[in-house]
């Protein structure tokens, strides 16, 4: 990913400071794995490939309210581990948003608050 | 400031910062030959390159937040991506709990650096906004760049302290 790629992504972030969304997924590696050069075909990695099997997801929205949801029936031996990734992830979601916010505050408050 | 002058959104000012920074070092080696002549030899051009050279990669360091990728023995990956407003993880294989653990505090220590590079780069828009405003005229590029320069060499030594392990 190009420089430029990874600025856009992060600030579309906060350009749509709607909804906050984190997703956990589990897969087998076999259903991923090229069979010719056995490397892992991320390009397919999408929920929508029917795959991978959501485990949790959580919606912040910006009121901060939060929406959680946790599969009953995940095929993990340890779903307390996952649980505890995906919270992770929530932390880094969060955190990499406000990060963001207070860069973008600091630079735009004095220019707006200059009045001339 | 003019007025009517268009705010950049974010991802302009923050895209734009590389080719300011670059500007910058530019605009500065005829002031600073005619400084150190003047003041019989004093070199400021190396510690101020050393702050351009700090600022410019922590611009860098933006690429390194996209994501976090791990492979664990036995072929179990963890992936951790991030765009715009969605972050997802997805697990394949299955790894070990001591594998999770290790992405989770690997993912912290990210984070960490993340606020330590957005710190650095919130104060470099700032710099390259004043810059932009006086037409990079080099007296106050170098006025500015070396009042701020301790300041940026401190956030930029908090952002590389614990880089080590990462990707």
């Amino acid at each position: 990913m190009s420089l430029k790629d990874a600025i856009k992504k992060f600030t579309d972030g906060i350009v749509d400071l709607s909804n906050l969304e984190v997703t956990t997924y589990t897969g087998k590696l076999e259903q991923l794995v090229d069979a010719t050069t056995g490397q892992l075909k991320w390009d397919e990695c999408k929920p929508s490939n029917g795959k991978l099997v959501l485990v949790a997801a959580t919606l912040i929205r910006p009121n901060l309210n939060t929406v959680n949801f946790r599969a009953g029936d995940a095929e993990q031996s340890d779903l307390k581990a996952l649980l505890e990734l995906h919270t992770a992830a929530v932390e880094s979601a969060r955190n990499g948003r406000m990060a963001l916010l207070k860069m973008f505050t600091g630079h735009l408050a004095p220019r707006l608050g200059a009045g001339d | 400031m003019a007025s009517d002058e268009v705010l950049p959104d974010p991802f302009l000012a923050l895209a734009e910062l590389g080719g300011h920074l670059r500007r910058a070092r530019e605009a500065l080696p005829p002031l600073l030959r005619e400084r150190a002549q003047a003041s019989d030899g004093d070199d400021e051009q190396g510690p101020l390159s050393r702050v351009l050279d700090v600022a410019q990669a922590a611009v860098a360091s933006l690429q390194g937040f996209a994501g976090l990728r791990r492979s664990f023995a036995g072929g179990a990956t963890i992936e951790l991506a991030r765009s715009a407003n969605k972050v997802s993880v997805v697990l394949l294989g299955s790894p070990r709990p001591d594998d999770i653990t290790a992405f989770i505090g690997e993912l912290a220590r990210r984070d960490q650096r993340l606020q330590d590079a957005t710190a650095l780069l919130g104060l470099l828009l700032g710099l390259c906004a004043s810059w932009l405003t006086a037409g990079f005229a080099p007296p106050i590029v170098l006025k500015t760049l070396a009042e701020r320069g301790p300041q940026i060499l401190e956030l930029g030594a908090a952002l590389y302290s614990d880089a080590g392990g990462s990707d």
